[in-house]
């Protein structure tokens, strides 16, 4: 009970406190009533993002993770917070670069096709190709060994990255893809326990169990591709407020996408339970150096911006404070963090770097990407900062225009509100903006040259180790080019005909894995 | 048709004396159009005074106010960030009031000058014209929109064009249908042949008998431009937070409308206000227009 | 009358050839990139660099429009949706289907509500029955359509449970809530069309004189003043039909229904340039398809509009 308090203390103060705790704890806030579901049998999810295509080789726009676990599976996969095998059997290092991977040699997918070798090469290649999966360009070759062996060369690998590469390509096989008429974009057939009944593209998708699945063995199920349930119907809902009427005339059983302020209409209430979970996605504030080249402007901002205003005004206090753009569900993120200070509200620290950086009413432009939690965040840093004689001139975009501005050359902005996940790394998260090596211009997104801030980077990405990963932290930190806000907790409302809520490392629903 | 020919010599008798002034002097013994006109400077008084005389600071948050519901303190609430509605309603106006106006004014301005000529020449002129709103209206406005803040910039000049694109086609089709089923009347013909000036024609004659349809569309539409300002932040152009803007206050309140209804009702009671007046306005001046009500 | 149709079917193709240019020329300058969501947001800058060179995005215009150009005119081929993987002819056909009964279910609302609403007031001019419905008209262009929608489905669906909050699986009951909230704008706006144009030829000399000829007061409307007060009332109607099959985006957000305007909007967020140029272009056509027949109507509706036309033709 004193984790459910945290949540909704309004004093979110408190939070910071148990921080640590609560971002590995899973929380199911009310017990289930025992009035019986009936069968268990079918289950109805509510998504807010359109998958589009789902196909098996494309990229993870938004929406696409609702559905992928259910539709496809991988080589190996991410079950909890570590990583297992799913149809790999085996992957055993030949040297720093290469790795043979065997898969179960008893896999065949739904239309019974039986899945070897070939067919992984085939994915990978075919993925390869399509230009849609970026991260698998490191992969140089896939090669067949023998009927379940392949070996896999990569042409550089960072720590942790190869299993990152080995759940990136969803596998199916080349017979069934080449059978496909719109390649798989309507009608996928894979390994998984689910095929594809119905997809009416825009409204809902509908997965039947085949009864078939090829993995016998109950104990080398991953949670990804477990199938407690025979029919599952997703049903895409992209308002805020019907989502949550369809919960409540239970049109829908269960749904990751319910907000914040309406979380209580769910909990302790007879027939639905609630269950909260961290997400690792971190919205986190920039700073264009060309601008903020004075290190104490930025440190006069950073400390001016009240993070649990932004959790209160924004998530309704349902909100992580963040230590770094990354929080404790990344596995190379450094627990003690959570204990040290970060830049933590301090109007007179705000006011001192101010002054020391001599400037006065400055007016500066943010730009962010319009959402209702951003507009919210981006309102109360203009309202914190207001109270110090900055002015905030905000610079709204919506998600098309606000990536092509983002990587831009030339800056139309001097502060940006990103947001950033990986279903790696921490490392993953900082290397988006800030290796200059991923940038077209050679700076950081922030458009810093700082040789130091670069080798730490790299050193913390070859090996993960907690020295450099603190190293970078701390000079990060120091610098200040870059500041950590909040990270949302997702919040899974359910009727009680699921037991027990199951969901990936980002949050999304496993339909298959809940218990009915 | 003898009586429309009748009074439009009644028309040319009293030119001295202006047709505006005339329409002017109908329209301020009708009693309805003349309070729509009382609360729309009422409205826009509060727009310009706002600064001075709202009761809070639109922009002052407040966490112990946050969703709080009409009282003694705040006649309207607080939003989510606990800033006073009220007093975003009355800032608001300032933005709401301008952008609706004026891009209404603009779309009708530019709508009726068009629809006119193409009304009133046909033929040829007509159906290039025609055809190229055809090819405008197929584009829709949010692509426009974009097109327009890319290009030019964002700004409240900017944003006015946005709004008013959209306007014009529809104010062109009423005006041109009207127009075509008056033009071959007998009073115009003997206008022209009387050698009146084609602008006089179209404007004595023609327009104030085929503009209703138009002051109709035009007073009920402004609603919904109040409304379409608010999308238009999402690219850059409009109004940008903390300025309060109705449209917006609107979109922001709409996750919250089950539970917190103040947040939307407030901001919509605004825009039914000026879309009311408007119209009663509209009804009025389309009466004093109307040649056949005359005396 | 022929030959006036005949020219507006063969004005279409440069209509089509506009639309198409026009539309590629603005998708060129509107910045945003469809890579970006093609990519997810935890693709870098470079890898976003290479989708877009794998795209063509990187070509020159002219050499973009003609390749776009020569795939729509000559191949007749719409593309391929970058989002959804499949044909966006095919996309779009599928989608029209709820557009479609939801653009008729909507327009019949209007038509057979408005219209009598507004000739009721226009024959109690200043009466009660007038205020009324003005006052409700009034209303009912200044609600917000989510406002109501959000409303309806609060009482109809959460409260009562009659109907589905959601989705297009309930067959006909599905699309009650979205029809209702979508024409109440359309029937208020129909009734103080129909209102102000009766009110005018109400007035007229000819209507004064055929109610002084003693005829009935239904004869008086419906012969002689509903037909010259018509045209205002075609011209809302078509317009409001061309541009209900573009779609309603916010009631199809509103209640999830994978209708035309979502598939069009959320194309144009993404920039899924294929489903946007082709859908432009197919909804231009029916547009145009669409003003065209509102003026045959006119010329059917009255007379003098016809011979218009015609006339035209005869002098030059």
């Amino acid at each position: 009970m004193v984790h459910k308090n945290m949540f909704f203390e309004r004093k979110v103060s408190r939070m910071k406190k148990f921080l640590s705790i609560v971002l590995t704890l899973i929380m199911v806030l009310s017990v289930a009533s025992l009035a019986a579901a009936d069968q268990g049998s079918e289950v109805t999810v509510g998504i807010a993002g359109d998958p589009g295509n789902i196909g098996p080789f494309q990229g993870m726009g938004l929406g696409r993770i609702g559905i992928l676990f259910t539709t496809y599976e991988m080589l190996m996969v991410k079950d909890g917070d570590s990583y297992v095998g799913c149809l790999a059997k085996n992957v055993t290092p030949v040297d720093d670069l290469t790795y043979d991977v065997e898969i179960y040699d008893y896999i065949k997918d739904q239309e019974g096709n039986p899945l070897t070798a070939s067919d992984i090469k085939f994915c990978y290649d075919t993925a390869q190709a399509s230009g849609n999966l970026p991260k698998l360009a490191v992969v140089d070759s896939v090669e067949v060994l023998s009927d379940y062996v392949c070996r896999f060369t990569f042409s550089a690998l960072s720590a942790g990255q190869l299993e990152e590469l080995l759940m990136e390509c969803p596998i199916v096989t080349q017979a069934a893809y080449e059978a496909s008429a719109d390649q798989m974009a309507t009608d996928p057939v894979s390994t998984s326990a689910f095929h594809v009944t119905s997809y009416q593209t825009g409204s809902t998708i509908v997965y039947e169990n085949t009864g078939k699945y090829w993995q016998t063995d109950d104990a080398l199920v991953p949670t990804t591709s477990k199938h407690n349930v025979d029919k599952i119907t997703f049903k895409i809902i992209p308002d805020t407020v019907q989502m949550v009427n369809a919960l409540k005339t239970k049109e829908i059983d269960i749904s990751a996408a319910i907000d914040s302020a309406y979380i209580k209409d769910f909990m302790d209430v007879d027939g639905y339970s609630v269950t909260q979970i961290p997400d690792n996605v971190t919205k986190y504030l920039i700073f264009n150096n060309n601008v903020f080249g004075d290190i104490n402007l930025r440190k006069a901002i950073a400390y001016g911006i009240d993070t649990e205003d932004i959790a209160l005004f924004a998530y309704d206090g349902v909100a992580l404070l963040a230590k770094d753009i990354g929080n404790s569900k990344y596995p190379d993120y450094v627990a003690a963090w959570d204990e040290e200070e970060y830049y933590e509200y301090d109007a007179d620290k705000a006011q001192e770097y101010l002054t020391a950086a001599g400037v006065s009413n400055p007016t500066y432009r943010l730009m962010y990407n319009v959402s209702d939690q951003n507009t919210a965040i981006v309102s109360t840093i203009q309202s914190d900062l207001m109270d110090f004689g900055i002015n905030i001139e905000l610079i709204p975009y919506d998600n098309a225009l606000f990536g092509n501005y983002k990587y831009s050359e030339n800056s139309e902005w001097d502060l940006m509100l990103d947001e950033g996940g990986s279903s790696g790394l921490l490392t993953n998260v900082w290397k988006l903006t800030l290796d200059r090596r991923d940038q077209v211009h050679g700076k950081t997104v922030g458009y810093v040259v700082d040789d130091q801030l670069q080798s730490l980077l790299e050193a913390a990405m070859a090996d993960n180790s907690p020295e450099n990963m603190d190293a970078f932290h701390q000079y990060l930190k120091e610098q200040c080019y870059e500041i950590g806000l909040v990270a949302a907790v997702n919040n899974l409302a359910h009727t009680t005909i699921v037991k027990a809520a199951k969901t990936c490392f980002r949050g999304q629903i496993l339909p298959g894995a809940c218990e009915y | 048709m003898s009586s429309a020919v009748k009074e439009n010599h009644v028309g040319v008798r009293n030119r001295r004396q202006g047709q505006f002034g005339q329409v002017m002097h109908r329209l301020s013994k009708n009693k309805v159009a003349m309070v729509g006109l009382v609360i729309m400077i009422l409205l826009i008084l509060m727009a310009v005074f706002s600064p001075w005389i709202t009761p809070y600071d639109y922009a002052k948050t407040s966490k112990a106010d946050r969703y709080a519901g009409p009282s003694a303190a705040h006649p309207f609430g607080c939003d989510g960030m606990g800033r006073d509605i009220l007093s975003r309603i009355m800032y608001g106006a300032r933005a709401s009031l301008w952008l609706g106006l004026m891009s209404t004014l603009v779309a009708t301005v530019i709508g009726v000058v068009i629809g006119s000529l193409v009304g009133y020449y046909g033929g040829k002129v007509d159906n290039i014209v025609m055809r190229i709103l055809d090819i405008i209206q197929a584009i829709p406005g949010m692509l426009l929109s974009i097109a327009i803040s890319a290009a030019l910039g964002s700004g409240i000049g900017n944003t006015i064009l946005a709004l008013s694109i959209g306007g014009i086609p529809m104010t062109v089709r009423l005006l041109r249908g009207s127009i075509l089923t008056v033009r071959k009347q007998e009073y115009i013909e003997a206008a022209e042949k009387i050698n009146c000036s084609r602008f006089r024609v179209i404007m004595s004659h023609i327009l104030p008998n085929s503009i209703a349809p138009v002051i109709v569309s035009v007073t009920m539409g402004i609603g919904n431009t109040i409304l379409q300002a608010a999308s238009l932040s999402y690219i850059g152009l409009g109004v940008q937070p903390p300025t309060p803007e109705w449209g917006a206050m609107l979109s922001e309140g709409k996750a919250m409308i089950t539970k917190y209804p103040h947040l939307c009702i407030f901001p919509g009671l605004a825009i039914m206000v000026v879309v009311l007046c408007l119209n009663m306005l509209g009804d009025g001046l389309r009466d004093a227009m109307d040649p056949k009500l005359k005396n | 009358m022929i030959r006036y149709v005949g020219k507006r079917l063969l004005w279409m193709i440069p209509v089509m050839l506009g639309i198409a240019i026009l539309i590629f020329s603005i998708m060129y300058i509107c910045p945003g990139d469809p890579a970006q969501s093609l990519l997810g947001p935890s693709a870098t800058a470079v890898e976003l660099a290479a989708k877009r060179e794998e795209l063509g995005l990187n070509d020159p215009y002219i050499v973009r429009l003609g390749r776009y150009l020569y795939q729509t005119f000559i191949r007749f081929d719409l593309g391929t949706s970058y989002k959804f993987g499949t044909s966006v002819f095919s996309g779009l056909m599928e989608r029209m289907q709820y557009t479609l009964v939801i653009a008729l279910f909507c327009m019949a609302l209007q038509v057979f509500v408005g219209t009598p609403l507004g000739i009721v007031a226009a024959t109690h001019h200043n009466g009660v029955a007038d205020r009324i419905s003005m006052f409700l008209a009034l209303v009912g262009v200044s609600i917000p359509a989510f406002w109501l929608a959000l409303m309806l489905v609060l009482i109809f669906s959460v409260n009562l449970g009659w109907l589905p909050t959601s989705g297009v699986a309930n067959g006909i009951a599905s699309f009650i809530l979205p029809c209702v909230a979508n024409s109440f704008a359309g029937i208020a706006a129909q009734a103080r069309h129909t209102r102000s144009s009766m009110l005018e030829v109400i007035r007229s000399d000819y209507i004064i004189t055929a109610k002084a000829k003693g005829l009935s007061q239904r004869t008086v409307l419906f012969k002689h003043a509903l037909p010259n007060a018509l045209i205002p009332i075609i011209t809302i109607v078509g317009n409001g039909m061309g541009m209900m099959l573009g779609g309603t985006v916010i009631i199809e957000n509103v209640f999830a229904i994978p209708g035309v305007g979502r598939y069009m909007t959320d194309a144009i967020t993404a920039r899924d340039y294929p489903v946007v140029m082709g859908g432009v272009l197919v909804l231009g056509l029916i547009f145009s398809l669409i003003m065209l027949l509102v003026d045959i109507i006119y010329a059917f509706v009255d007379p003098r509009i016809k011979a218009q036309y015609e006339g035209r033709k005869g002098k030059k």
